[in-house]
């Protein structure tokens, strides 16, 4: 009985051994080196640069001193700025400019004022920290100047193609300062109307 | 002695079928095994611009945002296609689009132009375009497809194989998120894509890919990390079929495989539902993979060196270290830098694979007993013939039986 036992177990697991004992597949070579490029770098691409992200938005005056010639006859001196200066930077290149704010100085002992309002726009480009205003496209903007006589004349600004006027100008995001040799200065805040994502 | 041996026979075969020196230490264990060298880890650089078209304006200067984006992958035909995760690869707001959205919304916090980020990327998702150096390009996209190769022991072997990877088809991140890439190689080692979606929940699953944060924390490694887990249920998500399951899958694991304890690929890791912080995330099924594949006339399947690298791991578990050593010997002999095949031959040789088979060592040790016990029954009938010829011979010449000793028949 043992033998016999003996025999079928031998018999049992030699059937396994050769069912398992089956050889591995036949496989192809393996692939030469040059059969396997790698990444090759790419020259990167670049495109045309745009106008100052920093610029684009809205923003409001927050402090200015302006240098104004009053009379034909007296030299330019520095007014003091109340009221509200807006401008609004586009990417197109131009700005819109909102005016309702008085320039006020003392010539001679007398007050004298310059009281401002209405709408512009302009064309502008940066080239490092100099901004240049191309040309005034449209205004509706009107200056009276008064003294100690009052009212004594009004002025209705027109469009010039030619305007060119070059400031020195720095934005670090939230502020603008503006700036030119003749020493006109302007601080502005950025607001949240124009250019604001979130 | 005979129920002894009979025992010992039995018992060979019975623990012949079990041996315990190299199975498993766990079915996933196993599972990795199959599976691991599979994996692959799929960055992409991106370059592009942000246009908000509302506006106008461009976002990047001159030079474009530049960005890498890494993710996980899975071979699934030896000729060099690979699945991953189609937000890993899609230039849209789902995918490099995003991170590059992400590059212009950090720029635009610096120039106070953002109060909140995330709206603003909401915003910028919605109505921007990411583009690449014409208006109306998409962004620039170049994709590597990094395997884990040989032992990394020297320059001539880093132990990467790095290659170029371009995007033959793409499930969008809403459609399915799954995409099919296409490297120049051969022999790869593939994966089988299980041909449903239906697995119940409480199915034991792996997820196979590279971590980005492990790489982070880590020296730099191209090893993938293994994270077991359950499905925890089906889902769907505009008719697709999803798993949602228990394992772990952070960042970079995206396109990664889901796998089940026999190394099939059940679906594709692709996303954590937002704000998620627990093991909690999302598969794609392997059919939507599936469907991709067909439409493009792929069958995807482990080939013949994936059959010799499961024969030798079967040989391998269950003990047949000479076995397996041949197997994976097929396997190095045509992918000479195939990591697994590499480490689990080394440990067979450990084992002895020079030695004869447990299953050749059952056959010898039952043979024998088969021989012996034989030998010594006809000894025993040898002797029982010979005692017979010396008893008297009854009439009609048949022998009396034997009931005694031969004394014992003399009246």
């Amino acid at each position: 009985v043992l033998s016999v036992v003996a025999l079928l177990t031998t018999a049992a697991l030699t059937v396994v051994a050769v069912s398992e004992g089956a050889s591995p597949e036949r496989t192809g070579t393996p692939a030469a080196q040059r059969d396997r490029p790698s990444p090759a770098d790419r020259p990167p691409a670049t495109r045309a640069e745009g106008p100052s992200h920093c610029l684009i938005g809205s923003w409001q005056v927050t402090s200015e001193v302006a240098i104004l010639q009053f009379y034909t006859d007296s030299q330019p001196q520095p007014f003091a700025v109340s009221g509200t200066r807006t401008y609004e930077f586009h990417p197109d290149g131009t700005l819109t400019n909102d005016n309702s704010y008085s320039l006020t100085a003392t010539h001679q002992g007398n007050q004298i004022r310059v009281d401002v309002s209405g709408t512009r726009t302009m064309t502008w480009s940066l080239s490092g920290d100099k901004i240049t205003y191309g040309a005034l496209t449209s205004t509706n903007q009107v200056f009276r100047y008064y003294d100690q006589r009052g009212l004594i004349e009004t002025q209705t600004e027109k469009t010039n193609p030619r305007l060119g006027e070059v400031d020195t100008i720095r934005c670090t995001g939230a502020r603008v300062e503006e700036s030119n040799a003749e020493g006109y200065r302007s601080t502005w805040a950025r607001t949240a109307s124009y250019g604001v994502y979130g | 002695m005979r129920p002894f041996a009979l025992l010992l026979c039995g018992g060979l075969v019975l623990f012949g079928a079990t041996p315990a020196a190299a199975a498993p230490s766990s079915p996933e264990e196993r599972a990795a095994a199959i599976a691991r060298p599979a994996v692959v880890f799929v960055e992409v650089d991106w370059q592009g611009w942000v246009r908000d078209p509302r506006t106008g304006e461009v976002f990047g200067g001159a030079e474009g945002y530049r960005t890498t984006t890494s993710c996980s992958g899975v071979v699934v035909h030896e000729d060099g296609r690979v699945l991953t995760a189609g937000h890993c690869v899609d230039p849209g707001p789902f995918g490099g689009g995003g991170a590059l959205i992400d590059l212009a919304i950090a720029e635009l916090t610096e120039l106070g132009r953002v109060r909140d980020p995330e709206k603003a990327a909401a915003q910028l998702a919605e109505h921007a375009v990411v583009e690449g150096e014409k208006t109306g390009s998409g962004p620039l996209r170049d994709i590597r497809v990094t395997r884990v190769v040989g032992d990394g022991d020297s320059s001539d072997n880093p132990g990467t194989d790095v290659a170029p990877a371009t995007v033959t088809e793409l499930m969008e991140p809403e459609a399915g998120d799954v995409a099919l890439l296409k490297v120049p190689r051969t022999g790869l080692p593939a994966l089988t894509l299980a041909d449903e979606d239906d697995r119940p929940a409480g199915t034991p699953i792996l997820a196979i890919g590279f971590p980005a944060s492990v790489g982070r924390a880590t020296d730099p490694s191209t090893e993938p990390t293994n994270k077991n887990g359950q499905i925890s249920a089906r889902r769907s998500l505009d008719g697709k079929p999803y798993y949602e399951i228990s394992a772990a899958a952070s960042q970079g694991m995206s396109g990664g495989p889901l796998v089940d304890m026999d190394g099939r690929v059940l679906g594709l890791v692709t996303a954590a539902p937002a704000g998620e912080t627990q093991s909690f995330n999302l598969a794609t099924a392997s059919t939507s993979a599936l469907e991709l594949l067909r439409g493009n006339g792929i069958t995807p399947g482990p080939g013949a060196i994936d059959r010799n690298f499961n024969a030798g791991l079967t040989h391998y578990f269950d003990g047949d270290y000479a076995e397996a050593v041949e197997f994976f010997d097929a396997v190095l002999a045509a992918t000479p830098d195939h990591r697994q095949a590499q480490e689990y031959r080394a440990r067979a040789e450990e084992h002895g694979s020079g030695g004869p088979g447990l299953l050749v060592i059952l056959i010898v040790v039952c043979g024998g007993i088969a021989v012996l016990s034989g030998a010594a029954a006809t000894i025993l009938l040898a002797r029982r013939r010979r005692a017979d010829r010396d008893l008297p011979t009854p009439p009609m010449g048949i022998p009396m039986p034997v009931t005694g000793t031969p004394e014992d028949t003399t009246p």
